[in-house]
């Protein structure tokens, strides 16, 4: 952790440490010498890189891989500052930030040539002619308290019945998986296909202010959202990651996760491959191997995700459930002015 | 004098903390217009009586009357009784004549009149020109007079002193002490005056109450518990004394015979034989020499260890089998030097005899 | 003697690691933060705050983060004050035990206690029975996510730092003083405003802008006791800094509150201050 952050800092230090932090920087150039691959990710994705992917990739390919587990944008300064100079050679980091990088010319493009599985995918995780592909869909959906909910919820519809009222939990805009309400809001309220729903924001809202009654709470740390879930306080979490409703469920709380029938989301998920990274055909197998059946089917158990690879069966009851896709550029564009427009319309 | 005269009537109080019993039954009475202390060491009960008369604690039982009326349930603010805290208790965020208006604001008196009398009470103390001073940079002796001059301001019915001079220096005291006594005499009210010094309660008072243990162990005039204490611990407390332990021998004349460490002595008064007596004598009424024939006298023969000189007077000290004997003159004997014996003697009627301790 | 005596007292040393500390980590980053509100492509300028001040929405987050802060000042003060009394007046093992009692809960993390008033402010909670049950209430209400729950969150988190400035205060006044003023005539209420009230002011000023600094610029506790859906300029600046990455609007909001606060603990003070002066 500590290298890293140094180096990216290092343009912004005064003069007097400069000294210092080219020392620390050397051990740079030694990594470089050894085989070694540097993946930027999220600190989020360590646990399963490092008990299910890393293990396999070094065991096969005989070299080091080094996880700096931070966050996307994080990642996305590495890469702008250096670049010319990258170290790293993988990225994984959510989709709109991708598509800066893509914007930055930051990437490589992921071909069939370079990453055989890659032509496995299912439709839809492949952006932007492969400058980043989605290597899991962890998709989100109703959670549910099992004991005040005893009929499983089949619709998004289901969460604004006025019997739950109060009962509704809600991510905050500033989550991801809460900017996914809003464009179920408006599809609900519009029948327009997803897509199309997706750009009238203004139904989006409309449709959330009649939710009003209904919601307890609007979160930003998910613990309390599904502690409050698990002790009844809240029947309902809309907009729940299986991630991680489904690894609280496996760990006995009373809580179940439903896929609505209209289809639903999933969360940013990207993998890239640094332009000028080192290592490019290391970088490309670790991406390969990320995608390929074996890999994907233990990552998909351990994290409760859909695996992208075609090939590989998604897990039961789920493989009837539509990911419709996100249009990231246009969240990224606007989500400042729907998070204000949230404080406005959506306060207490 | 009839219990009509009575201004103070305090009767059966008792008080005690937890287990440990700090006044056990105390009547007190006080007439109109006069000074009276309660002279006691720490732990005696005199404070607890005073905050019992102020209200300012609840007694466990017995009542106050004040003025004739049962004072024993009204809070301390409808009482009438004023009081001058050992530390003075003066409020600091206010200058001195707010702090001697404060009472009279508190009851609402008219505003004129309020000026008034804090200035009046402000001059009668000697500090009408700090009026405007905040009372944090007084002296001592300047704070105690704007505390007198607040309690008298509001016109109680009794005043009620808790060691006023303790905060002061020795000569500041004397001068204070008998400042006060004056302004008290002026104003015409009538007092209580609980303290620990016997030469305060001696100088200010009327009369003395002397207190041990939870009880008044005799309430008379300065000079009556002087001459006349009624109880081993009130000869003790107030003046010094020769004391010699015996034992009572035979009545004769109303003189009883009592053998002591020095020899047979004799007092009025009588006693079963053989029961343990105290014999005392001031040191002052004790002469260095033989007795003159014609009064009836007791002597003994001591060493004389240490002489003191005191400036009007003179300590000398004298030790006869495991006795101190201290004797007070105006000057020292001619001859007499530290290791030399001498003859001592005072009269039968000075000498005091009380019951002793039971070994 | 005046003039031998020398224009600094080197005693004021001891106080220099402190200043430097502060200066550095907190001086020069507030100081710029400021200059980063007023900072534009352009040059300096305050459309910053002319942009946000002249937005309606703002004024009600405004007036959300005074209103919250000033009720947990009130709350705190109402039970701070009599708990200060009682310390104050209790001795031996009686005020040990309430000075642990007091400073204990500082030492639980705020994320904890968040849990802890959950089960206690839940519809089926503690605090809805006991409503219920003494007939307060008709039916269990739900005290999370609402303003008096963050209010009760809020003091109860605070009340230390009202209780310990206005005990620092009373320990040092005489316990004589009320005894004194009821000799001489004083009802209760006139002893409680003529003398216990100002004896205790300093100790209550110093409480209350202390509470009400940290109830203004908290962010933890609003975030978990009352969630998105109530906004306050701590809430709004955090979220100006990790999710917009909007320095300008964060400072602007940043400077915002650091100007209310600072004038309002500023203004209280000069006006108890000014009362007292013309009594």
């Amino acid at each position: 952790m500590t290298e890293p952050t140094f180096r990216l800092n290092r343009r912004s230090f005064v003069a007097g440490a400069g000294a210092l932090t080219a020392g620390l920087a050397a051990p740079s150039i030694l990594r470089a010498q050894a085989k070694e691959l540097v993946v930027g990710a999220a600190s989020s994705q360590k646990t399963w890189s490092e008990e299910i992917m890393i293990p396999a990739f070094e065991k096969k390919y005989g070299v080091k891989v080094i996880f700096e587990g931070t966050r996307s944008l994080v990642n996305l300064e590495k890469m702008q500052k250096n670049k010319g100079n990258q170290y790293l050679s993988v990225v994984q980091m959510d989709d709109p930030v991708m598509i800066i990088a893509v914007a930055e010319g930051l990437l490589d493009p992921i071909t069939a040539a370079r990453v055989p599985n890659s032509a496995n995918l299912k439709p839809g995780v492949t952006h932007m002619d492969g400058m980043w592909v989605n290597y899991l869909q962890p998709w989100v959906g109703i959670a549910y308290n099992k004991e005040k909910v005893p009929t499983a919820p089949t619709s998004w519809a289901d969460v604004f019945d006025p019997k739950y009222k109060g009962r509704i939990i809600l991510p905050s805009l500033q989550n991801t998986e809460g900017v996914l309400n809003l464009f179920l809001a408006s599809y609900l309220k519009t029948g327009k296909p997803m897509a199309e729903a997706q750009l009238d924001i203004n139904s989006a809202f409309a449709k959330m202010a009649e939710l009003k009654p209904n919601v307890l709470m609007s979160y930003t740390q998910e613990g309390q959202a599904y502690n409050l879930l698990e002790q009844g306080e809240a029947y309902m979490v809309m907009g729940a990651i299986s991630s991680v409703a489904l690894a609280r469920k496996s760990k006995g709380a009373p809580i179940e996760l439903a896929a609505p029938k209209e289809g639903t989301f999933s969360m940013p998920s990207g993998i890239a491959l640094v332009k000028g990274g080192p290592q490019p055909e290391l970088a490309a197998a670790y991406i390969d191997m990320l995608l390929s059946p074996e890999i994907q089917e233990k990552v998909t158990q351990a994290t409760f995700a859909l695996p992208t690879n075609g090939k590989v069966a998604p897990p039961a009851g789920l493989s009837n459930l539509t990911i419709h896709k996100v249009d990231w550029a246009n969240v990224s564009k606007s989500r400042a002015d729907w998070v204000s427009r949230w404080d406005r319309e959506l306060s207490l | 004098m009839s219990a009509d005269a009575l201004l103070l009537d305090v009767r059966g109080a008792s008080k005690a903390f937890g287990s440990t019993t700090v006044l056990a039954g105390v009547d007190l009475g006080v007439h109109r217009g006069e000074f009276v202390s309660l002279l006691g060491p720490s732990g005696c009960g005199k404070t607890t009586l005073l905050r019992i008369v102020a209200g300012l604690l609840g007694a466990d039982g017995g009542t106050v009357r004040l003025d004739g009326a049962d004072i024993t349930g009204v809070p301390t603010h409808k009482r009438g009784v004023g009081v001058v805290f050992q530390s003075y208790a003066l409020f600091p965020h206010l200058s001195v004549a707010d702090n001697v208006a404060f009472g009279l604001r508190a009851q609402r008196r008219p505003a004129d009149g309020i000026k008034a009398t804090v200035a009046r009470f402000l001059d009668l103390v000697h500090l009408g020109a700090l009026a405007d001073r905040p009372v944090r940079g007084l002296s001592g002796g300047q704070q105690q007079r704007v505390a007198v001059a607040r309690a008298l301001a509001v016109a109680p019915k009794l005043l009620l002193l808790d060691e006023p001079f303790s905060a002061l220096d020795r000569k500041l005291r004397e001068t204070m002490q008998i400042d006060l006594r004056h302004i008290l005499r002026e104003v015409g009210i009538t007092t209580v005056l609980v303290t620990h010094d016997q030469e305060e309660a001696l100088v200010m008072s009327d009369r003395i109450a002397v207190m041990s243990k939870g009880a008044i162990e005799q309430l008379d005039t300065p000079e009556g518990i002087y001459t006349r204490p009624r109880t081993p611990f009130a000869l003790g407390f107030v003046g010094h004394s020769i004391r010699i332990a015996g034992k009572a021998g035979q009545t004769t004349d109303g003189v009883l015979t009592v053998d002591t460490a020095l020899g047979p002595l004799r007092a009025k008064g009588s006693y079963l034989p053989g029961s343990p007596v105290l014999l005392a004598v001031r040191p002052e009424r004790v002469v260095v020499g033989a007795p003159p024939p014609d009064v009836p006298s007791n002597a003994v023969t001591a060493a004389l260890t240490d002489i003191v000189f005191q400036g009007s007077k003179v300590h000398l000290h004298f030790a006869a089998a495991d006795v101190t004997l201290l004797v007070e003159t105006n000057r020292i004997p001619p001859g007499l030097s530290p290791g030399a014996t001498a003859s001592l003697s005072w009269g039968l009627a000075d000498t005091m005899l009380f019951p002793g301790e039971t070994a | 003697m005046k003039a031998g005596r020398p224009a600094f007292d080197p005693v004021l040393l001891l106080a220099a690691p402190a200043l430097a500390y502060m200066a550095v980590v907190f001086a020069l980053p507030v100081l710029v933060l400021i200059l980063r509100s007023f900072g534009t492509p352009t040059g300096p300028s305050i459309t910053a705050y002319v942009s946000f001040l002249s937005d309606g929405f703002n004024w009600r987050v405004i007036g959300n983060t005074l209103r919250i802060a000033a009720l947990t000042s009130l709350l705190c003060l109402a039970l701070g004050y009599p708990t200060a009394v009682a310390l104050a007046r209790s001795k031996g093992a009686v005020q040990a035990l309430l000075l642990v009692a007091i400073i204990l809960p500082l030492s639980v993390g705020v994320i904890v206690k968040a849990f802890a008033w959950q089960i206690v402010l839940r519809r089926d909670g503690v605090v809805a029975a006991f409503m219920v049950m003494t007939g307060i209430w008709d039916q269990p209400q739900l005290l999370l996510f609402t303003e008096s729950g963050l209010v009760i969150g809020a003091a109860n988190v605070f009340l230390p730092f009202m209780i310990l400035p206005i005990y620092s205060v009373l320990k040092l006044v005489d316990p004589n003083l009320q005894d004194a003023a009821a000799t001489l005539g004083a009802p209760p209420l006139y002893r409680f405003f003529k003398l216990a009230l100002p004896m205790a002011m300093p100790g209550i000023i110093s409480g209350t802008a202390i509470v009400f600094s940290l109830a203004a610029s908290m962010y933890v506790i609003p975030t978990l006791l009352i969630g998105d859906r109530f906004q306050t300029l701590a809430t709004l600046t955090a979220r100006a800094f990790l999710l917009m990455r909007n320095e300008q609007l964060g400072s602007t909001t940043a400077t915002v509150l650091l100007v209310l606060a600072v004038s309002i603990v500023m203004l209280s003070s000069w006006a108890v201050k000014a009362k007292g002066d013309s009594r």
